[in-house]
């Protein structure tokens, strides 16, 4: 069959086309991820040059320091939520409330705690009654702490748990955690330490770290090493990039759109406002974020949402790759149904940063970013198959992708080592190094495609459910003579 | 193609100039650290010259042991205390604090007010409320905090008047933290707050008050029940909870039948329950 010449130009000038237009979108991608970054490393700079022990020990010592209730949703969480509770109690902060939600576990957490705590059955009544889809079997309390363990039916949704827990919350600030989290003993003090500093002040957050290779002593995270397997390592390097580089640039632009459900705190007056969290969503975090954006732009009330790049949550990542698979799969899925219900704020002035820059980008980047890699690639596969573009010149496309993807990583790399102490031993480094160099070539498209797989499932309104993670637990140390001392 | 070329040779160079990086910011932090490890053991030795064998300190070799010193004046007090201000007085660090406070940059000015205040037995109150006055927010917090840690009651005012002020004004939490630490000892002290009747400085004048026990607050708390703003009637019903007698109860009753905020409910139930009257 031969092609007639017209045709075979029109669509090879076609090709060109496409393949320039989406190396402009990656471009543009890449630009806007730089400019985040140059932010980030300004606010998080700029945050350590402020901190001040002095400022945290006067609001420790100060009888107007706002009480927190601390909201730990938790499913299936035996191995682990007997170290979070314990580093909850031993948080240095001068008022907190533990509420532990049990969301219809099946490995027997509810047991697990009441034989490290013993407690009492109590009649108490909400403090702010929300609807919930599952109902409350039980409340006990602490036998000696300000603490409570709701019993609940699962409904295979992580919000409706924490709208059980915020129901009996009574303390002007809520944080929210997840069941395998550690607190760093000073992270809700300086979390806490902006709603001080500035009353406009309604939410913010700090960093989640993967805990996979962390020691604890006495409840404590004392040593951190790159965890062994490279798709743990993956994830921290992960984890460096979104929490401090990502969350700390949108910050810094006031765009910020998600405060991590495993380590918030909120306003409790502004969430029951809100009618709690959506039990409905799979993004409830930045679903409650969003909501509050919504909520005081429309009220035209003056509001500050922040991530502080300091305060330090460790929880446990996802150690197989199913798991993760499953995983980036519903939060996809979440983030397309987030965008969904948030098409009338993109591009709309009156929503400010989050509505013209925030929204406008995880909509063309974050969400179609993992199918346009696919249909670029086909399109310049193509164009190379029928000799439009030459094979080199893809090969070349494919380096210079991939040297920029090393290099963002590196960048968080040498933003993490100025910033943090936790990674600066030289095998850590030496692994998050070679991390960098492996993650575009194992990762990039496998991660593409469970996110295209997500984004689809929100199209199509897929219903999901929370998916169950195992749980390896903490690797926890008994504290010597010698390290006491 | 060419230009595909360069471009994979600059971020090629890129990715090789950032690893560099990565190498020489590990390599400086560990530089850091071990000047760090030796300012450590300068402080330590000036303050145990200072401290334990009360003979002569060492001259400081750079003005970051001066901010280390004086770090240390905030934990003790009496004779060491004055040891120290008089080792950082002799050593210029009042000058290179007075002259830090006019600097262009806020962390230099906040670090200038603590070196300030941390080194004076008696700060003036003019150059206080001048900090008080700074344009930024952070730096009038660090003055706020500083000011209230010397424990002088003449600093209660002035900190009380700047939550109260439109322009530049101090976050109500961070006036309440700085009179707290201040010696709070009667009511007339928080003038400011009950002839403005402004919100904030109401909330501060409140909450401090009644956290000082200070029975004078209760007419005033009384008056407040009745404000505008929904928060100002939180922290009144508070501070009613806190040094009201069974007097307040009828007043507390009272506002209770025309409240129609929730939370505000809330807590005036709970001053009336803890006065041990019933709604």
């Amino acid at each position: 069959m031969t092609v007639e010449p017209w045709l075979a130009e029109t669509l090879g000038a076609s090709l060109v086309i496409i393949t320039i237009v989406f190396g402009v979108y990656f471009a543009i991608y890449q630009l806007f991820y730089l400019t985040i970054v140059i932010r980030a490393i300004g606010a998080i700079s700029d945050e350590r040059k402020w901190a001040s022990d002095d400022l945290l020990s006067g609001t420790f010592a100060s009888p107007l320091t706002p009480g927190v209730s601390v909201l730990v949703p938790a499913h299936n969480e035996s191995a682990g939520v007997v170290a979070s509770v314990e580093s909850l109690l031993r948080l240095q902060y001068p008022r907190v409330q533990i509420i532990v939600v049990d969301d219809g576990s099946t490995d027997g957490t509810s047991a697990v705690l009441g034989a490290r705590f013993p407690m009492t059955l109590t009649a108490e009544d909400p403090v702010s009654p929300l609807p919930l889809l599952g109902a409350i079997e039980s409340v006990h309390r602490f036998d000696g702490h300000d603490a409570l363990l709701i019993r609940k039916i699962s409904v295979g949704r992580r919000a409706d748990a924490v709208n059980a827990a915020l129901q009996f919350a009574r303390h002007e600030l809520v944080c929210m955690i997840d069941g395998d989290s550690i607190l760093s003993p000073t992270a809700l003090l300086r979390v806490v330490q902006p709603f001080i500093d500035d009353p406009t002040v309604v939410a913010s957050g700090g960093i989640v770290r993967p805990a996979n290779g962390a020691v604890l002593i006495e409840a404590e995270v004392d040593r951190v090493e790159m965890p062994d397997s490279i798709i743990e390592r993956i994830q921290v390097l992960e984890y460096l990039r979104a929490f401090l580089v990502g969350r700390a640039g949108w910050s810094a632009i006031k765009g910020l759109l998600i405060i991590s459900g495993a380590f918030g705190v909120f306003r409790r007056d502004t969430l029951i406002t809100l009618g709690g969290l959506d039990a409905a969503s799979l993004a409830e975090d930045a679903e409650l974020v969003l909501a509050a954006h919504r909520h005081h732009r429309t009220e035209r009330e003056p509001y500050r949402i922040v991530f502080v790049a300091d305060p330090v949550c460790w929880t446990e990542v996802p150690a197989s790759w199913s798991a993760v698979a499953r995983q980036r799969k519903r939060w996809s899925q979440g983030l397309g149904e987030l965008l969904r219900g948030a098409r009338d704020m993109i591009m709309r002035p009156r929503y400010g940063t989050l509505g013209m820059v925030t929204l406008p980008y995880f909509w063309l980047f974050e969400q179609w970013g993992a199918p346009l890699v696919f249909v670029g690639m086909g399109i310049a596969l193509l164009a190379a198959a029928v000799g439009v573009i030459p094979w080199l010149a893809i090969g070349l496309a494919l380096l210079v992708s991939y040297f920029v993807s090393v290099a963002t990583s590196l960048l968080a790399v040498a933003i993490e080592l100025g910033a943090t102490r936790d990674y600066r031993t030289w095998r850590s480094m030496r692994r998050l190094i070679g991390t960098a160099f492996l993650e575009p070539i194992v990762f990039y498209f496998p991660h593409a495609l469970w996110r295209t797989v997500g984004l689809w499932r929100a199209i199509r309104s897929t219903p999901s459910e929370w998916g169950a993670q195992q749980r390896a637990g903490f690797v926890q140390r008994a504290q010597t003579p010698g390290a006491a001392a | 193609m060419t230009a595909l070329l360069v471009a994979t040779a600059a971020a090629a160079a890129l990715c090789f100039l950032l690893l560099v990086v990565v190498l020489v910011v590990r390599a400086r932090i560990a530089r850091l650290d071990q000047r760090s490890r030796g300012q450590r053991t300068e402080v330590s030795t000036i303050l145990r010259a200072l401290l334990v064998d009360e003979g002569e300190a060492p001259a400081p070799r750079a003005s970051s042991t001066l901010h280390a010193v004086a770090s240390v004046v905030a934990r003790v007090h009496g004779e060491d205390r004055e040891a120290l201000q008089g080792w950082l007085d002799v050593h210029g660090a009042s000058a290179i604090a007075r002259a830090g406070m006019r600097d262009r940059r806020a962390l230099e000015r906040a670090r200038s007010i603590r070196l300030y205040v941390r080194t004076t037995a008696e700060p003036s109150p003019i150059l206080m409320s001048r900090m008080l006055d700074d344009p930024d927010a952070r730096v009038r917090g660090v003055a706020a905090l500083e000011w209230g840690s010397t424990g002088r009651t003449e600093a209660i005012a002035p900190v009380l008047a700047a939550a109260c002020r439109q322009e530049r004004r101090l976050p109500p939490l961070v006036a309440s933290i700085a009179i707290m630490r201040c010696r709070l000892l009667d009511v007339d002290s928080l003038h400011a707050a009950w002839s403005t009747r402004d919100p904030d400085g109401l909330r501060v004048a409140l909450s401090t008050g009644s956290a000082a026990g200070l029975p004078g607050v209760q007419p005033h708390a009384v008056a407040a029940l009745e404000h505008d703003d929904p928060l100002v009637r939180i922290a009144a019903a508070d501070a009613l909870r806190r040094v009201g007698t069974r007097r307040s109860l009828e007043p507390l009753r009272a506002r209770l039948q025309f409240e129609s905020n929730p939370i505000a409910r809330r807590h005036l139930d709970e001053a009336i329950a803890g006065l041990g009257g019933t709604p």
